[in-house]
């Protein structure tokens, strides 16, 4: 699950824009970027779901009957319209962000920083280098400051 | 120590932090699911059909399914449902006004059904190696999947196994 992660979104790109479902993909990994760990937190949320599904599933007697089948269909339908639900509107929020730019984006080039909160600065850089020299220039604006 | 001089030291730019709100999406996603329950449930009666014959046809008459199969079929059958849920959320979204009518037009329903099937591969792939590695590594502990078995594992720990609870009744 943790590897489909970038591509989780495929199916809502195809359903949006038409995309062809390999296109999908690659147009998934480009709008999951910097959300991964929300994603992975969604998609925790989706097993659980899933799993609390499968418990009413199993409570349904497994003869094989017309009235068995069509209750394990509600199940069903009602488990994947939630799930798509809430994927579809984690999609869109993803697609509200399209414009903008986070941390492992080189939209704004990579000497900026980001700040999270007012007194703490983040570098944006994906070069790891630059952790250090972010370093090096607060500690000379602590010096310099004092 | 060797300070940075002015004329290197970086620009400090605004920029928002990406994130999704993870309980925004859930509310969004109860409240359309509950809104529209009649909607879901004559979703859930047409898929039933479907459903049925697909049973009948993988079981030949009422004899046991194999764990694979009836995870594929449970798989191409929630397709259609996942594909309608994303159509009707888009039309809340944009102020329309989802009706059954929505039920047979879900569009790229090929296109969708293939995504999510690589994306159960994917998932299910990783887990089922996760499996066969721990039944390789402790023998006796845990005991692989099976997904060729038509009877109920001696283990149900999570998930998937809570399917097969009633397998023998």
């Amino acid at each position: 699950m943790t590897f489909g992660l970038p591509y989780s979104f495929g199916p809502f790109v195809v359903v949006h824009e038409g995309e062809g479902f390999l296109s999908a993909f690659e147009r998934s990994r480009f709008l999951t970027r910097d959300l991964r760990i929300n994603l992975f937190f969604l998609q925790g949320f989706l097993f659980v779901v899933l799993c609390g599904a499968f418990s009413v599933f199993s409570a349904i007697p497994n003869r094989p009957t017309f009235t068995n089948h069509v209750l394990e269909s509600v199940v069903i339908t009602a488990t994947s319209g939630l799930v798509g639900l809430v994927w579809n509107h984690a999609f869109r929020q993803a697609l509200d962000l399209e414009g903008t730019s986070g941390t492992d984006s080189d939209a704004t080039g990579a000497d900026s920083y980001f700040r999270l909160f007012r007194f703490v600065e983040f570098p944006s850089s994906r070069k790891h280098l630059e952790i250090f020299r972010y370093l090096d220039n607060t500690v000379w604006r602590v010096f310099h400051d004092h | 120590m060797t300070f940075a001089p002015e004329s290197t030291r970086k620009t400090v730019v605004n920029l928002t932090f990406r994130t999704i709100s993870i309980q925004t999406a859930l509310s969004f996603g109860t409240r359309v699911l509950f809104s529209h329950i009649f909607l879901w449930i004559a979703a859930g009666l047409l898929v039933g059909v479907f459903h049925h014959v697909l049973m009948s046809f993988l079981s030949l008459g009422g004899g046991p399914v194999r764990l694979g199969e009836r995870l594929l079929e449970a798989l191409l059958l929630s397709a259609w449902p996942f594909g309608f849920s994303a159509h009707v959320a888009n039309q809340e979204h944009d102020g329309g006004n989802p009706g059954l009518s929505s039920l047979f037009t879900v569009p790229h329903l090929f296109s969708i059904t293939f995504g999510l099937v690589c994306l159960a591969l994917l998932a299910l792939g990783g887990a089922l190696a996760v499996v066969q590695m721990f039944a390789w590594w402790l023998p006796g502990a845990v005991a692989p999947l099976g997904l060729r078995s038509r009877r109920p594992p001696q283990c149900r720990p999570v998930g998937v196994y809570s399917l097969f609870w009633r397998w023998g009744e």
